[in-house]
């Protein structure tokens, strides 16, 4: 419960609309702990000075942006207060002609891009991560959130080129530091951006962020094929990584990730396995690829092709992103498991998921993207079933994990009930480099007040 | 420690014909390819991570610097001990260890040049994007430590970005694994913050890149211009279009005439600037595209375009370009290049600047630059033997780099801060920025002995709260 003292120095800040506490921060639990306190800071300044508010009450702090991906990392230590950035919204500089956008890391992702759309001939930030439009750009930073068309536009890592932080300094104050600018090409002094992305907010709070942004394609298809058997669909997406075809996307999905689909592609009896290239580009390139892949397709023994465009192309990839919160809301206990591989190996670790899933008679629905070497499974568990299979479940994670680990990749759960994420690691180990993460740590947050616990190795 | 015990630990580690002393070896260790001068105490040429690790640790204990230096040609004094030490000489630890396509990725040594892995990865239908125009010289590992870019870049991004494993030597000797063939492992990106720190936090002996297919066609376009300021605003209007080449170089008079001289690749004599433009991709378009851009040339006061219909034309074209700063030695026995990126909208603005600033104090610059990313490379000539030419030197190109801020850029688009620039960081970065970066260097290197003095300016006590030196 909140004390009086420390409302009233929380409302000093933020005002008496900036917080709440009691039930209405019910809303706001992380991994079933609720917070004391949510606040809304509306300006840079005021998360300074929440910050620094906190070092001197010797209170933790659990950043909150859009909401979509908090179960994300290992149970928090302790929550006394969230802190929410969705009231930091402000497009700080929109540059088109230099391709960059500056903005509050606040801001959702579908925000930016309505506005971008409107700008000159049309612009767009290339990141497509689950649940687009309500992911907040500082959100996405923290958790390195990503989507399929990193096959073509790369990650964060490879679109921001700017941000700025608010640092828990070991001088007691919340303090605002800059790095990276708004150019392309920028080698000056470290390249930090690169620490904060998918630091989970354990190093600082972002505040601002710049990223590159880029003109809208001429044209979009998207080619959705269907097979008999589960190998086809691999062979397709090898084959096309392999050319010199430039798609956007290559994702492989099986028959239980399909039944959340669009009417386009409603899955016919014989279909158990697709792959869904994506194409971007100029007209003439588009038509000629699809022509390439509908070959390929038909070559692998295609039981159905689908060609998406305009509005349902949209949708589909839309409703692929919602995969995730299409199963937590039908089924609110459940797993998700992120399998990261060597690209030649992916085809083969989904298929050992696959067959665990017929084996536990689970529906783990796969989604993959199959051109960089990312397993998805998603696993929707309803309270009894949870129960009965939780031993199983960990047991799976554990071996799969064994198998990543020796090709050489790692497997994170990504979100989970509270009770697994006692059994089993989310992380994995982190490796030879630890001693270093927790000397940053230390550097960075000496007090150890944001999102203590929930990273790698308990950081 | 006496020097002679010094060489004779060292010898023991790198064998006794891989350790140089003399005072004759050592003076070609003195410098880089900047104007930054400083004498190694001693020089090994290490081919093993354990090795470096064996070092590390040897100058750790004798608290002498050491740093890392591949082939030496950088440009903002990376690769200079200025502060003594040992050079941990990685020019022959230059194998290419692995080829995988089918998981799309190269694992090679530290030493290997640039040039050397597309040379391997071309018959077989790949390439590694980032290809920095030094590239027949520099070492991966150098391309690692400054983040080199290339005229790729526009389209392709920089080392970083092609980046996905490193195997680093920290300053205390330990050997560590940062990420690996795969994506996205757990943990902080620690290879992404060691890219581009310019060996001042670890030593890199072995690194794990992505590799590409090579584009199904490429389209080389020469543009000749009779004004500088016409053809930086042909860079812009392309962009504006929506049009994003893989490449787009300028080169001004001043070097298109040198480079003819030395490797007479075509270029006109009496044009102004050029640009190279290079579109990439599938076949199926791309003439169209190319018939946009002649048209946004024209429109911007083009006198001719021409376009190279064979492969060996398009080499020739690039042999030009890419040997623009080996030209410059035939006008002067010295440059200095600035390494300024700005906005790409602002570039006609800068070039006006970076020739006043030219005549304000009277030496010749040549402009050779990458004018889809806004990093330009202002070329100023002169003769380091004279003492007053080189201070002239130092104020026009601080006040390049001002030029460069004042339009909303940065100081270093790909040569580095090195030690060149550390005054220059302060125009950019305020103390709270800086101390969040020394944070950085503290944790890997809290001696301060790996490659000392360079990148971070150093900070007052009162500053900070502690001091750093």
């Amino acid at each position: 419960m909140l004390d009086h003292r420390l409302k009233k120095k929380i409302t000093d800040i933020v005002g008496e609309t900036g917080l709440r506490d009691g039930e209405r921060a019910n809303g706001y639990a992380v991994d079933g702990q609720v917070p004391a306190a949510v606040i809304f800071p509306t300006t840079p300044d005021e998360v300074e000075k929440v910050v620094t508010l906190a070092l001197e009450e010797g209170l933790t702090i659990i950043p909150w942006g859009g909401g979509t991906q908090m179960g994300l990392g290992a149970p928090p230590r302790h929550v006394d207060l969230v802190v929410c950035l969705g009231r930091l919204e402000q497009i700080l500089d929109q540059d088109a002609e230099n391709m960059s956008l500056t903005a509050q890391a606040g801001i959702r992702l579908g925000v930016i891009q309505e506005k971008l759309r409107n700008v000159g001939q049309g612009f767009f930030l290339p990141l497509d991560p689950p649940c687009a439009e309500e992911v907040t750009l500082g959100g996405a930073v923290a958790a390195n959130a990503s989507g399929a068309g990193r096959l073509r536009y790369g990650t964060l890592r490879d679109l921001v080129l700017g941000v700025e932080v608010v640092i828990p300094e070991e001088t007691g104050k919340g303090t605002r530091a800059v790095a990276g600018g708004k150019t392309v090409k920028n080698v000056s002094g470290y390249d930090m951006s690169k620490l904060y992305i998918g630091s989970l907010g354990t190093l600082g709070i972002v505040v601002a962020i710049t990223c590159k942004i880029l003109p809208l394609p001429e044209d979009r298809a998207t080619v959705v094929a269907g097979f008999s058997g589960e190998d086809a669909p691999w062979a397709c997406a090898q084959a096309v990584r392999e050319s010199q075809l430039t798609p956007s996307s290559i994702e492989v999905y099986d028959r239980e990730t399909a039944s959340l689909f669009l009417e386009a592609v409603k899955p016919s009896a014989e279909e158990v396995s697709w792959v869904a290239v994506r194409l971007e580009g100029i007209s003439e390139a588009v038509a000629h690829q699809i022509a390439e892949i509908e070959a390929l397709a038909r070559s692998q023994g295609v039981a159905h092709i689908g060609i998406l465009r305009g509005s349902d192309e949209v949708e589909y990839w839309q409703q692929m992103g919602r995969l995730g919160v299409a199963v937590g809301t039908e089924k609110p206990l459940s797993i998700g498991l992120k399998v990261s591989v060597p690209l030649s190996l992916a085809s083969e670790i989904s298929k050992t998921i696959g067959e665990r899933g017929a084996r536990m008679n689970l529906p783990f629905r796969r989604l993959s993207h199959a051109g960089s070497g990312i397993v998805y499974t998603h696993v929707p568990l309803s309270e009894d079933i949870y129960v009965e299979k939780e031993e199983a479940l960990a047991h799976m994670v554990k071996t799969v994990r064994e198998q990543a680990e020796d090709m050489g990749g790692s497997v994170i759960v990504e979100y989970a009930p509270p009770a697994f994420k006692k059994k089993v690691d989310v992380w994995g180990e982190a490796g030879s480099v630890f001693p270093v993460m927790k000397g940053l740590k230390r550097e960075f947050d000496p007090k150890g007040i944001l999102n203590p616990g929930r990273f790698v190795g308990g950081i | 420690m006496k020097k002679g015990v010094l060489i004779q630990k060292m010898e023991s580690i790198v064998g006794r014909g891989n350790v140089v002393s003399s005072r004759t070896g050592l003076l070609v260790y003195e410098y880089d390819g900047s104007l930054q001068r400083g004498l190694p105490e001693a020089v090994a040429f290490a081919t093993a991570a354990e090795q470096v690790s064996d070092l590390a640790r040897l100058a750790r204990a004798e608290r002498i610097p050491f740093l890392a230096r591949g082939s030496g040609t950088n440009l903002s004094g990376g690769t200079v001990p200025v502060r003594g030490g040992i050079v941990i000489e990685l020019s022959r630890m230059n194998r290419i260890l692995e080829i995988d396509l089918k998981n799309q990725r190269a694992v090679v040594e530290p030493g290997v040049f640039n040039l050397t892995l597309q040379e391997v990865l071309a018959p077989l239908g790949y390439y590694y994007a980032p290809d920095p125009a030094s590239q027949k010289v520099a070492t991966m590992g150098g391309n690692i430590g400054e983040n080199s870019g290339g005229p790729l870049c526009l389209k392709y991004g920089v080392t970083t970005n092609h980046v996905l494993g490193l195997e680093v030597v920290l300053p205390n000797g330990a050997i560590v694994q940062m990420g690996g063939k795969a994506l996205d492992y757990p943990g902080y990106d620690l290879k992404g913050v060691i890219v581009g720190s310019e060996g001042t936090i670890g030593i890199v002996t072995k690194i794990t890149v992505r590799i590409m297919r090579l584009p199904a066609a490429v389209k080389t376009l020469l543009a000749i211009y009779d004004s500088v300021e016409d053809a930086g605003q042909t860079v812009s209007d392309i962009i504006a279009e929506g049009i994003i080449p893989a490449t787009l170089e300028m080169m001004d008079k001043l070097v298109m005439q040198a480079v003819e001289q030395a490797v007479h690749a075509g270029y006109p004599l009496d044009a102004e600037a050029v640009l190279i433009i290079e579109l990439d991709g599938l076949p199926e378009g791309m003439d169209r595209i190319a018939q946009r851009v002649l048209e946004i040339c024209k429109k911007n006061g083009v006198r001719k375009v021409e376009m190279a219909a064979t492969g060996a034309e398009r080499d020739k074209l690039w042999m030009g370009r890419r040997g623009a700063f080996g030209a410059i030695g035939r006008l002067a026995p010295s440059y200095m290049v600035n390494d300024g990126t700005v906005p790409r909208t602002e570039l006609p603005r800068v070039l006006k600047r970076v020739a006043e600033i030219g005549e304000k104090y009277g030496v010749a610059i040549g402009n050779v630059f990458h004018a889809g990313d806004g990093n330009l490379h202002p070329l100023i000539l002169f003769d380091e033997r004279d003492r007053n030419q080189r201070e002239v030197v130092e104020k026009a190109s601080y006040e390049i780099l001002q030029a460069c801020l004042d339009v909303g850029g940065t100081i270093s688009g790909e040569h580095g801060i090195g030690k060149e620039k550390l005054r220059a960081m302060r125009l950019l970065f305020g103390n709270k920025d800086l101390h969040a970066m020394w944070k950085v260097k503290r944790v890997f290197d809290p001696e301060n002995l790996c490659n000392p003095g360079k990148v971070l300016p150093e900070m007052e006590e009162e500053e900070t709260g502690t001091a750093h030196a």
